[in-house]
Order: C-alpha cells, then sequence, then structure tokens
C-alpha cells in the first residue's frame, strides 16, 4: 500500500499556484493565480480548507505576515511548498503526463 | 469595522484564531473591488465549508462525540421525565392542583431541560477540542434522524408537514446545544 499523500484535482492546482507565487503566496494572491491560469474563480470556502488540508498533510507549510490596513489590521498568511508537496505534485503530473502519452488532444501535442 | 470583528468572531468557531483574522483579512482586500455581498457570502461559505471538514476529516470520531451527546439527552431525558412524573404524583397525592398553564411551572419544567441541553453542548466542546460545532452538527443530525425514528416507531407515521415541524423544533433546540458548545470552545481556547 503507498503511503504517500494522494493530491486531489484542486489540490493539484493550489499547489501549482503556490509554486508559481513563490514567496508571496497568500488567499489572495492563491486565488487571483488560479483564477488567471484556469478561467475559474474558487470559491473562497474550497480553497481555505484546501490550504488547510494541504498543511495538515504536511505539503505546505504557512507563516503570518505583518498586519495591514488594507486589511482591516489583519495578517497575511504565506503558504510555501515544501519538499514533500514538491514530491508530491511532481508525482501526480508525471502520472498525467504518462496518461496523456499518445493521447492525440486537440492544440496539445504529447508524443 | 465592527463588521469586520464579527466576520472574525464567526470563522473564530470554526478555526484558530489567528487563520480567522488572516481570512477575514483576505476577504477584506477582496472585498475592496467586489463589495460587501461577496464579504459576507465568502465569510459564510468558508464558514460552512470549514464546518463540514471538522466532519469529513474525522467522521469516527465525530460521530462517536455525538453519539455520547445523544446518550447523555436520553438519560437525561428520561430521568427529569421520571422526576416531573414523581412531583405530578405527590402533587396528585396530596391533592394539589398543578397549574400547567402558569409560568412558574413552565420554568420549573423548561430551566432543567434547558441547563441539560447546554451541558451537552459544554460535553460536545470538551470531547472534540478544535471541532466543537462539528461534533454539534453531527449530534443535531443524528439527533434530527433519532427523533423521527422515534415518532415513526411510536406513532406508525407522519405527514410530511408534521415531519418539517419535528425537524424545525429539533433545529430550535439544538440552539442551547450550540450555545454550550461555543461557551466550552472559548474556554478551552483561553485554557490553551
Amino acid at each position: 500500500m503507498d503511503a504517500r499523500p494522494s493530491l486531489g484535482e484542486f489540490e493539484q492546482v493550489v499547489l501549482l499556484a503556490i509554486l508559481r507565487l513563490g514567496e508571496n503566496a497568500y488567499g489572495v494572491s492563491i486565488s487571483a493565480e488560479i483564477s488567471a491560469c484556469t478561467s475559474r474563480e474558487p470559491a473562497p470556502g474550497a480553497l481555505y480548507t484546501t490550504l488547510d488540508r494541504l498543511e495538515d498533510k504536511g505539503l505546505v507549510s504557512s507563516r503570518f505576515g505583518d498586519p495591514t490596513p488594507q486589511r482591516g489590521g489583519r495578517a497575511k498568511r504565506y503558504f510555501l511548498l515544501n519538499s514533500k508537496g514538491l514530491a508530491a505534485i511532481t508525482r501526480a503530473q508525471r502520472s498525467y503526463q504518462r496518461l496523456l502519452e499518445g493521447c492525440e488532444l486537440p492544440g496539445l501535442n504529447y508524443a | 469595522m465592527r463588521s469586520i470583528h464579527f466576520a472574525e468572531w464567526i470563522l473564530g468557531l470554526v478555526t484558530s484564531p489567528d487563520r480567522a483574522a488572516s481570512t477575514v483579512g483576505d476577504l477584506v482586500e477582496g472585498a475592496a473591488d467586489r463589495g460587501v455581498v461577496w464579504f459576507w457570502t465568502g465569510i459564510l461559505r468558508t464558514a460552512a465549508s470549514l464546518l463540514w471538514c471538522g466532519v469529513a476529516g474525522n467522521p469516527v470520531r465525530v460521530t462517536g462525540v455525538a453519539l455520547i451527546g445523544l446518550a447523555v439527552d436520553v438519560v437525561a431525558s428520561l430521568l427529569l421525565a421520571g422526576l416531573t412524573g414523581v412531583v405530578f404524583f405527590l402533587a396528585a397525592w396530596y391533592g394539589h392542583r398543578v397549574p400547567l398553564n402558569s409560568v412558574w411551572w413552565v420554568i420549573a419544567l423548561d430551566v432543567p431541560e434547558l441547563l441539560v441541553s447546554v451541558l451537552i453542548g459544554r460535553i460536545l466542546a470538551r470531547w472534540a477540542p478544535g471541532r466543537e460545532l462539528s461534533a454539534c452538527l453531527a449530534y443535531g443530525i443524528l439527533g434530527s434522524i433519532f427523533s423521527i425514528i422515534m415518532i415513526f416507531v411510536s406513532t406508525g407515521g407522519l405527514g410530511p408537514s408534521a415531519l418539517l415541524w419535528v425537524f424545525l423544533s429539533d433545529v430550535t433546540k439544538r440552539i442551547p446545544v450550540l450555545a454550550g458548545a461555543v461557551w466550552g470552545r472559548h474556554r478551552g481556547l483561553a485554557a490553551r
């Protein structure tokens, strides 16, 4: 039995958004990145529960920034992908790639 | 500004205070472009998602805690019914007429029930630290299923409107349980 954490589709989307944003990954920027890349705005509830779940699985870590007046004096919670998270997303994307190999999709070429 | 504190209080019921504060901060930042309705919809949807996650994240434990609450509820209801029966019996024995419509009797019958409900909320909070309201939700769902089954067993079935009435009165009865769980959560957070 594989003890490595399995990732759902939305979890992969969130992990990739965190990876793309690097040091500036927090709720608003992650949501904006997902919207920009997938043309789908994630529901806040789904996003925050997924972020909590990813942290519980040990795939991301979070730290609190300084409070700012634009946010009603509330601090940002920054997320960072750790080595376990990076390994998990790499493994999940490899699986997708293996599935896509040999498939003919319009506009995409996976030889 | 007061409404932001209220939003933070709502989220603080289902997640840690620092996470609640940062989530509210994110929604305040987003609401600058999208408006107040988006902010409150976001708060309520996030709270509902976190509440349900508390049940789905550890269903066995949360259901177990809810069943403990339900068992306490059944035992306490039987004890209270027995006690009320004894009081009525003694009153009749000594030739007193029990004025059921008097305010004092209503208080005497309802206050113990209210206290037991608050106590059940405290028990749920004690046995499910960090998931107090999720345990409350599971207790409410199981309690409603239990009530409907008991009504079907005792009366042989009810119409849809009567079932809706049972469900709504059950929801009303859960409010003191919820208050007890919130109280327990705040005490737990203060102690940690």
